[in-house]
């Protein structure tokens, strides 16, 4: 897409014209998606540009594909990136361990390679047949084997709890054949 | 993986296990590298496709980190265009030489034939909706507290908005005299605003409010969220307003919920 070029150029070249541009074009909507979701519109600010230093980073290194348009997967980006601060805010009251980047570059890294995994997840689901998808698609909503049995019309929750096992199983192989994953796996 | 090994380990991250059948797994994942992985795997994909959840990297020290790491160090012109962009952004437009007069009828005009047809102010339910946030809830599972398991689980409960079943736990299992429970009549509230027992959850954000607990202000928060559902927009306003000029809990999203209601 000719327009995704224009702005991932733009961004590697820090061109201060275009990326106004950009910003002149795509903020707002950011900006009611964060202070509609208990953000400030400072958190808007923020997440806006760690989306476009994230693309940025990832387009130099490795010149990875937008197969939408540009504004799509920066707003996709951007929801990401606040859905990923407001499980960190509930992560610290938990006190979980895990969670304790070194300094705002190192948060940056682990934004993109946690968003590269979120990719290839999405992407491959959508390789399942129609079915699985429904059947994950609900299992993953959390919505009970009962109601699953209920919606997709199984006989037993037996039988529905094999049949979430064997689309999860597929969906599994598939995201492991996937060469993306092998530089994911280890993280 | 087997079936049974899938249920086992849906079972440990949804915390529905025993603490014995939950040490047990723990320990298994200490001793079978493969297994650990299926755990490891399982959660990724639960917490990726959960709409609330996000799948955080749990190995953060690795090269991969370290080379993105110091490619963010490098884009110190992008941060700075950016920097500049918000700056111009933010800066109001210079006034134009333009009739304000013509341009304020005109707005009148206009205000009186489109508002009644594209009135989009939301309703009360649809603000209740907006900014009730269960997300920011802290976690109701307190290390070392004797309760932990009965907590994980009324709190699991709540998430899957099994409201019913989790406030049978909080009315029946949990000690409510003892200091933790300011988080519990949150929850409590909120459930039962869910199921419609306003009167109850009306009740149970008061007693927050003269609990006396730090938290107690929060129970103002989410009272004035109460009537919102309750289209008792007034009441609600009352609520904020002291928000707003105390200070409590929420006040910067209290003062936006006000303007939104006038």
């Amino acid at each position: 897409m000719e327009n995704n070029l224009y702005y991932l150029n733009a961004l590697l070249n820090g061109s201060t014209s275009e990326i106004q541009k950009l910003y002149n074009e795509n903020f707002p909507k950011v900006k009611r998606f964060v202070t509609q979701n208990k953000g400030q519109i400072a958190d808007a600010e923020d997440i806006f540009h760690k989306a476009l230093l994230q693309i940025t980073v990832r387009y130099r290194k490795e010149k990875f594909q937008i197969t939408t348009s540009f504004e799509a997967y920066l707003f996709t980006a951007c929801k990401n990136l606040w859905r990923r601060e407001l499980n960190k805010s509930k992560i610290k009251v938990t006190n979980d361990p895990f969670y304790e980047p070194k300094d705002d570059n190192t948060d940056l890294a682990l934004g993109v390679l946690e968003q590269k995994r979120w990719e290839l997840f999405h992407e491959n689901i959508k390789l399942i047949s129609d079915n699985c998808k429904k059947v994950l698609d609900l299992f993953f909503a959390k919505v009970s084997y009962a109601d699953i049995m209920t919606a997709m019309s199984y006989n037993t929750e037996t039988v529905t709890r094999q049949r979430v096992f064997r689309c999860k199983t597929k969906l599994g192989e598939l995201i492991k054949k996937d060469q993306r994953y092998n530089s994911l796996r280890e993280l | 993986m087997n079936i049974n090994d899938d249920i086992l380990i849906e079972q440990y991250l949804n915390n529905t296990l025993s603490t014995q059948e939950n040490e047990a797994v723990e320990l298994r994942m200490k001793s079978d590298p493969a297994f650990k992985e299926k755990v490891l795997f399982e959660k990724q994909l639960l917490d990726t496709f959960s709409d609330e959840k996000w799948s955080f990297i749990e190995n953060t020290d690795t090269p991969a980190v370290q080379e993105y790491s110091e490619l963010f160090k490098k884009e110190k012109k992008l941060k700075q265009a950016l920097a500049d962009a918000k700056t111009n952004y933010n800066t109001p437009k210079k006034k134009t030489n333009y009739n304000w007069y013509l341009y304020a009828a005109a707005i009148i005009v206009l205000s009186i034939a489109i508002v009644p047809i594209i009135n989009t102010s939301p309703s009360s339910t649809e603000l209740y909706a907006s900014y009730i946030n269960t997300t920011e809830l802290p976690s109701l599972s307190i290390r070392g507290n004797e309760n932990t398991d009965i907590r994980t689980k009324a709190q699991h409960l709540f998430e899957q908005k099994k409201y019913r079943q989790a406030l049978t736990i909080f009315n029946n299992e949990l000690d409510l005299s003892k200091k933790q429970t300011a988080t519990v009549y949150l929850y409590m509230g909120i459930a039962q605003i869910e199921l419609h027992q306003f009167e109850k959850a009306e009740n149970s954000f008061d007693a927050l409010i003269h609990s006396g607990f730090m938290d107690a202000p929060k129970g103002h928060w989410y009272k004035a969220l109460l009537y919102l559902k309750m289209d008792k927009t007034e009441d609600s306003k009352i609520i904020l307003n002291t928000i707003v000029k105390e200070k409590h809990y929420n006040y910067q999203q209290a003062y936006d919920l006000l303007n939104e209601l006038n």
